[in-house]
């Protein structure tokens, strides 16, 4: 026992507490780790043009390539510090997936996409999904299920979505063509709808985007069909 | 201030907010879980590819020690499944608490690893919380722990467990909202951008609940709600000035002396939970809201909730 009843173990405590909330500020801080693929999604650079704007407007005069100049570089400090002060505790991160990085809707995309599942039943065009849904069925439910959303939805504002959108897609062809014996063909896409505030006038079509369509005997091949399943049962 | 830091840390206190805590995230926990069985959403989630899975986890650098352990088959995504559940059942009834809250951790970061994308912030929120309460001595109450030690589900007032843990939790949720209120970066939650931010995530078709009509008609109205919610989150560190403000009642300043006069933590959380039933009700944000809310009792004194709890069955009562 130390003095007025603090024990070694007591400081020891406090001594480890500080390091992990140390580390979790650190980790928790929104330093702007810019890569120059970030700065060319089209909503980084409508924000770059917002902001210079809007620093014009208080006589702070900056051009977006200024602005973005200043971010990447920066960004660029602030990641390798945070890298290397952090990296000592990567391992632990990794094994029990944790960490602090915090943007709950930071950047609302005004260009989302709508997740579309389509074929043709009886030879007419057949929507089985197109989201926000409404259906309320069982391909609902199982595409609103929010891990399922975290997949495709990764796809709506990237470049070129990952490889999961792929195997995610032919996962949901398969499932729809499970249930539907006749259909021989799915189409799953991510359409582009531009948000549109009431101040920016009315709403505009969407456009198709992200298209992916598998015939029955593409995903039997996959393995992912049995092509034991009877056939054309309307 | 040194000695203050060390004896803030080597508290202790009845366990009634931590139980809480155990009760409510392994409650919300085990309801996602039981979802994912429901919509046979196990092998798509949680198997190797090999096994009719999305992930790809077999052709990692590093191949998750799971999947090492227990191969690509189906025993690896539905021992996966199994491991987690029995461990979020235990935590609820707090049955080894610590170990069940530790091993769901570390079960849940190897479902991250096999799909990345089918693990959200929330989950990692979670992650967060479970490492936390394994240190903590969570089931001293309110479990069957309790049960057996002090023959009763409640314990006696006089029970005393260390309080850091709670601390942490709730430095937790300062944390969340403070830097998610700061990485609100986007004009768009701002009046220069036309504070649409919340409008747009409400538009967003993979989150919209309500009409398009509706929304456009309500523009306004979202308009508010960015800005209180950016507002929010930003004051977030306003909670830990009223903390300190509680620490030192005898000290002198007009806003210490404001602060205390009103339950102003609780009134912190009760607009967050507010907001987040509101984004319940408009976003479709999956558990989100609810194991937010869920870390919630970390931020109140249990002799507060014990007090509140009180308060508000004598008004029931009359």
């Amino acid at each position: 026992m130390t003095t007025r009843g603090l024990r070694p173990w007591d400081w020891a405590r406090a001594g480890l507490i500080t390091v992990v909330l140390l580390l979790q500020f650190l980790d928790a801080i929104p330093l702007p780790e810019l890569k120059p693929r970030h700065l060319a999604n089209p909503v980084a650079q409508v924000e770059l043009r917002q902001w210079s704007k809007v620093l014009g407007s208080v006589g702070v005069e900056a051009t977006p390539s200024e602005l973005a100049e200043v971010g990447l570089e920066v960004g660029g400090w602030a990641g390798t510090f945070r890298k290397k002060v952090l990296r000592p505790w990567h391992p632990f991160r990794k094994l029990t997936g944790t960490g602090q990085a915090w943007g709950l809707f930071a950047y609302p995309e005004p260009a989302a996409g709508r997740l579309v599942v389509a074929g043709q039943l009886d030879g007419k065009d057949h929507t089985f999904y197109s989201a926000p849904g409404g259906l309320d069925d069982d391909l609902e439910r199982v595409l609103e299920y929010r891990r399922v959303r975290g997949i495709y939805d990764d796809a709506c504002d990237r470049p070129k979505p990952k490889r999961i959108y792929g195997r995610f897609a032919k996962w949901v062809s398969a499932r729809v063509m499970t249930h539907h014996l006749e259909l021989d063909k799915v189409e799953v896409r991510i359409d582009h709808h531009q948000i549109r505030t009431p101040d920016q006038g009315e709403p505009v079509v969407d456009q198709k985007r992200r298209i992916k369509r598998y015939t029955r005997t593409d995903l039997e091949q996959d393995g992912l069909l049995d092509p034991s399943l009877p056939e054309s049962k309307p | 201030m040194t000695r203050w830091w060390v004896e803030l840390w080597s508290r202790t206190e009845h366990p009634r907010s931590l139980a809480a805590v155990r009760i409510a995230l392994s409650s919300v926990l085990l309801v996602d879980l039981l979802r994912i069985r429901q919509l046979g959403l196990v092998r798509t989630l949680m198997g190797s590819h090999a096994a009719g899975g999305l992930g790809v986890p077999e052709n990692l650098d590093h191949v998750p020690w799971i999947v090492r352990w227990l191969g690509t088959g189906d025993v690896m995504h539905e021992s996966l499944w199994w491991g987690m559940t029995i461990g979020c059942v235990m935590l609820l009834l707090g049955v080894l608490p610590r170990v069940s809250a530790l091993g769901l951790a570390l079960l849940s970061a190897q479902f991250a690893i096999i799909l990345p994308a089918a693990d959200r912030g929330i989950d990692m929120l979670i992650r967060n919380a479970l490492v936390v309460l394994a240190f903590a001595q969570s089931a001293e109450t309110w479990s069957v722990t309790s049960v057996m030690r002090h023959k009763s589900f409640t314990a006696p007032e006089s029970t005393r467990v260390q309080a850091w843990p709670r601390y942490l939790l709730a430095l937790q949720l300062v944390i969340l909202y403070f830097a998610a209120g700061v990485s609100k970066a986007a004009s768009s939650w701002t009046p220069f951008g036309g504070a649409s931010a919340l409008f747009i995530a409400m538009s967003d078709p993979h989150f919209q609940r309500l009409p398009d009509a509706w929304l456009r008609m309500g523009f306004r109205l979202t308009q508010v709600g960015t800005l209180v919610t950016w507002v929010w989150e930003w004051i977030a560190p306003a909670v830990l000035l009223a903390w300190w403000y509680r620490e030192t009642p005898d000290r002198p300043g007009r806003l210490r002396a404001w602060m205390n006069r009103y339950p102003t933590v609780e009134l912190y959380f009760v607009v967050g939970a507010i907001f987040h039933v509101g984004t319940h009700l408009f976003l479709r944000l999956g558990i989100f809201p609810f194991a937010v809310m869920s870390l919630y009792p970390a931020a109140v004194h249990p002799d507060r909730i014990q007090s509140g709890w009180r308060w508000l069955t004598s008004r029931w009562r009359t």
